[in-house]
């Protein structure tokens, strides 16, 4: 076989030359197709100069996501994982003795005791292991368990309806559970071997479409390693070496494995105790929590810390089925080309699953427990693969791998507010509504916006107790709900500001280094006075009181009632929501902003307004000297509950 | 596809239960069929049946509670016509000759029956006859020493293996007996 192999690639040299030659021959009809058969053709020959030169290269390409349009992936997955060797020369003896293997499988592990002829010892209701009939039967529940599973895989891909994908999927996890006694199947498997399967045969169709064009003139190396005839035996070469390396993420630790049969057995059990035995992977996702996630964004790290949520939760799921659930199939695959380019110790998981948390960071810290674990558990599907990947590929190793451009703008105030206090007072221009934010610098940002978020944490879970109230009594009317809409402009207000704020203080240390520099031109400061116009635009004046609790709408209430609930109600509820623009923005531009609902209501929050504008006046002084306590009573205490204990204080 | 015959149970009237090695060879997940010959006797035994395999058919024997029991029956595996009947209504009884009969109003290729608490496996005429015995070994008026056995067949298409179980001291001794029909 292996002289056949050498005899294709001495062939293999001159077949492009010809083929132009024979395209031109046939003329212009037939030159489209040609030319795809060529391009085909040409892929292959530079597949194989590429492992005669630098395989290296391959690995880059890989990282770089450059095997998106190759027809050639499983052929590079083979390679990257080490199943074929570069040596693309001993391919075929290669492949055959993977394909002979796999052919035993059959012909050992599917026995029908039916049909063969037994020793007198077995007999169907026989419990002993070496029994072929009670394998016979123990394979059977196997089968029912896998093939339950194998149907339900990625319920929207039409490929994986087709029967002859399921049977050899449910006949490739057989196989494998059979050969690993002690990993046996379990849920998770067949997705990752979902992928693998498409890619196999995918690269097969397309060769089967390009023999087709080409008639007679295709590789045979080429025709022999992607024969359609051997989906499920290579697939299976390239599965049984992929889980080699996630086996980790599924092993329990406490399972003594048995020779022989009672695999079914040894399957249920798992289910029940599963939090207590899955040591392995829960121990790695401690390490990714305390040493990779930790280390890159402690923000985060404190805040899922607080949080109580574990990384096992989602985690377990994400490595188990390497992102299959998180991202769709074609950007799934991209993510794959990485993590097997990688290595075989499978690191880029680890800093994948961190590069997946941060990248949604600003969704979860600005969102409470039950919406944080809803984006982890279904991880939102607009986040671009390559920026995650690249984010990945520059954290696990920073000096190969650069960062990406237009990734995450971390909001780590902590670190850098020591240095723009002493920048921002000077550089800050002197508009009117600059007087407060001149102010606002470093930790008073940082404790507004960690305000803010909790705001924004409280009012996302009322919106989410609204929603569901709602969709109890009556679905039609939830989305004109005052109630929702009032909710949401909030949410798009908060956003503005913090986005108003952070911009105003990029801006002060912009002008600042600007300053430094004599030759100051003067485009440069007309840009300055630009943006800064953009920050006053961002500075949205709320024609319509967003921030009290109930719209100027008039509730269906009694007349006596009425009033009472405007005595009782208005000044409590009002004051979580009057504070914190009196906090976020400067206090001038937020009255303003506000209409009179009512005399009650007004008085109220004047008082409050002045008490605040005190408040924070003393603030701006005390934050510089001990931020520690301010900062620990927004983040303990109920922000609500805050401003009304302090305003007696503040008026006397 | 395997199908599991037994009979002359007499629980709870001759004996307690099925003998402890014989329950636990009967696991459910494995049996397709259930033909019993009769002296079941009671529902709870019945409802024992079912928990092994979800088709149960059951011949009146004499000694059964439930009247509603056919005397004869005749069900259909694969391509084998099997006739069932408790035997009591055959004499003399196990007489091959008298259950030969039956064969032939029934024109059954395998015939079942209980009734003399011997298990008995055999051709005649070309027909295959089965007797699995008492399971539990209830013991009948002729004889108190019965030995506790049933049997199993594994329908092929054509070919009938017939495993035979029986409780020999305390040991569970399996036979197999093979039959093809031309």
């Amino acid at each position: 076989m292996t002289v056949r192999g050498i005899e294709a690639i001495t062939l293999n040299g001159s077949v492009p030359k010809e083929s132009v030659n024979l395209s031109d021959a046939r003329g212009i009809p037939e030159a489209g197709a040609m030319n795809s058969v060529e391009r085909y053709r040409q892929e292959w020959t530079q597949l194989l100069s590429t492992l005669d030169g630098e395989p290296e290269t391959l690995r880059r390409a890989a990282f770089a996501g450059d095997l998106k349009m190759s027809k050639f992936r499983s052929i590079h997955w083979a390679l990257l994982l080490r199943v074929l060797t570069s040596e693309h020369r001993s391919w075929i003896s290669q492949r055959l003795q993977q394909r002979v293997r796999y052919d035993k499988f059959r012909a050992d592990y599917v026995r029908n005791p039916h049909q063969i002829a037994l020793d007198c010892n077995d007999d169907p209701l026989s419990q002993e292991t070496q029994s072929v009939w009670n394998q016979y039967f123990s394979d059977q529940e196997l089968f029912a368990v896998i093939r339950q599973d194998v149907v339900r895989t990625f319920p929207g891909v039409d490929f994986f309806r087709k029967p002859l994908v399921q049977n050899a999927m449910v006949n490739i996890l057989f196989y494998y559970a059979r050969e690993h006694p002690y990993m046996c199947y379990r849920q998770g498997m067949h997705e990752i071997l979902a992928p693998i399967i498409f890619v196999v045969y995918s690269d097969h169709q397309s060769l089967l479409h390009f023999s087709e064009l080409a008639k007679t003139d295709i590789n045979p190396t080429l025709l022999d390693v992607l024969d359609p005839a051997y989906l499920e035996a290579d697939t299976y070469s390239l599965f049984s070496r992929l889980m080699a390396s996630v086996e980790s993420y599924y092993r329990v630790s406490n399972l003594v494995s048995t020779p022989g049969g009672h695999i079914e057995q040894r399957n249920e059990s798992p289910g029940e105790n599963e939090p207590q035995t899955e040591a392995e992977v829960i121990s790695q996702l401690n390490f990714i929590r305390d040493k990779i996630l930790a280390k890159q964004d402690q923000h985060l790290h404190h805040y899922l810390q607080k949080m109580e949520i574990p990384l096992h939760i989602f985690g377990i799921r994400w490595l188990r089925l390497l992102f299959g659930r998180e991202f769709m199939l074609l950007d799934l695959l991209l993510l794959w080309d990485a993590i097997f380019a990688d290595s075989d110790r499978f690191d880029l998981p680890n800093y994948i699953l961190v590069a997946m948390l941060v990248h949604i960071r600003d969704k979860l810290l600005l969102s409470d427990y039950t919406t944080s674990l809803t984006y982890l558990m279904r991880y939102p599907g607009n986040v671009d693969v390559h920026l995650v990947l690249r984010h990945a590929l520059f954290m696990l190793n920073p000096k190969e791998f650069d960062y990406p451009a237009n990734a995450f703008t971390c909001v780590s105030f902590a670190n850098h507010s020591t240095g723009k206090e002493a920048i921002a007072p000077a550089a800050r221009p002197r508009t009117l509504s600059e007087t407060s934010s001149v102010a606002t610098t470093g930790s008073q940002i940082d404790r507004q916006i960690t305000y803010m978020q909790e705001r924004n944490a409280a009012d996302s879970s009322a919106l989410a107790k609204l929603q569901d109230s709602h969709r109890v009594a009556m679905d039609g009317y939830l989305e004109n709900s005052p109630e929702l809409l009032r909710l949401e402009l909030k949410n798009a207000q908060t956003v503005i500001k913090i986005a108003r704020s952070k911009l105003q203080t990029y801006l002060g240390s912009v002008r600042h280094h600007v300053a430094k520099q004599a030759n100051a031109n003067e485009e440069l400061g007309r840009t300055l006075d630009n943006i800064e116009e953009l920050c006053s635009f961002l500075d949205v004046k709320f024609m319509f009181p967003l921030h009290a609790r109930s719209a100027p709408i008039d509730q269906a209430l009694e007349a006596n009632e009425q009033k009472q609930m405007n005595n009782s109600s208005r000044p409590k509820k009002a004051s979580p929501t009057a504070s914190p623009t009196t906090k976020a923005a400067p206090p001038t531009t937020a009255t303003g902003g506000y209409e009179m609902p009512e005399n009650a209501f007004m008085h109220s929050s004047m008082r409050r307004l002045l008490g605040e504008l005190r408040e924070i006046e003393l603030s701006t002084i005390t934050s510089d000297e001990k931020p520690g306590s301010d900062s620990a009573s927004t983040v303990n205490g109920l922000p609500a509950a805050e401003p009304q204990q302090r305003h007696p204080n503040a008026l006397s | 596809m395997l199908v599991l015959v037994l009979g002359d149970l007499h629980i709870p009237h001759r004996c307690s239960s099925l003998p402890a090695k014989f329950k636990k060879l009967l696991v459910p997940g494995r049996i397709h069929h259930i033909l019993a010959t009769g002296n079941i006797c009671t529902k709870e035994s019945y409802d024992y049946l079912k928990s092994l395999a979800n088709d149960v058919h059951i011949v009146r024997g004499d000694f059964d509670e439930n009247l509603s029991y056919p005397e004869q029956k005749v069900v259909t595996v694969g391509q084998f016509r099997i006739g069932l009947c408790h035997g009591h209504q055959v004499v003399p009884r196990g007489d091959p000759e008298a259950l030969a009969l039956i064969q032939r109003q029934l024109d059954v290729d395998i015939l079942i029956t209980g009734h003399t608490y011997k298990f008995e496996a055999y051709e005649h005429g070309n027909k295959f006859y089965i007797n699995p015995g008492s399971a539990t070994g209830a013991f009948n008026p002729l004889d108190t020493n019965v030995v506790p056995s049933f049997v199993l067949m594994d329908i092929q298409s054509t070919t009938v293996v017939t495993y035979v179980y029986q409780l020999i001291g305390d040991e569970v001794k399996v036979e197999r007996i093979e039959y093809k029909k031309i």
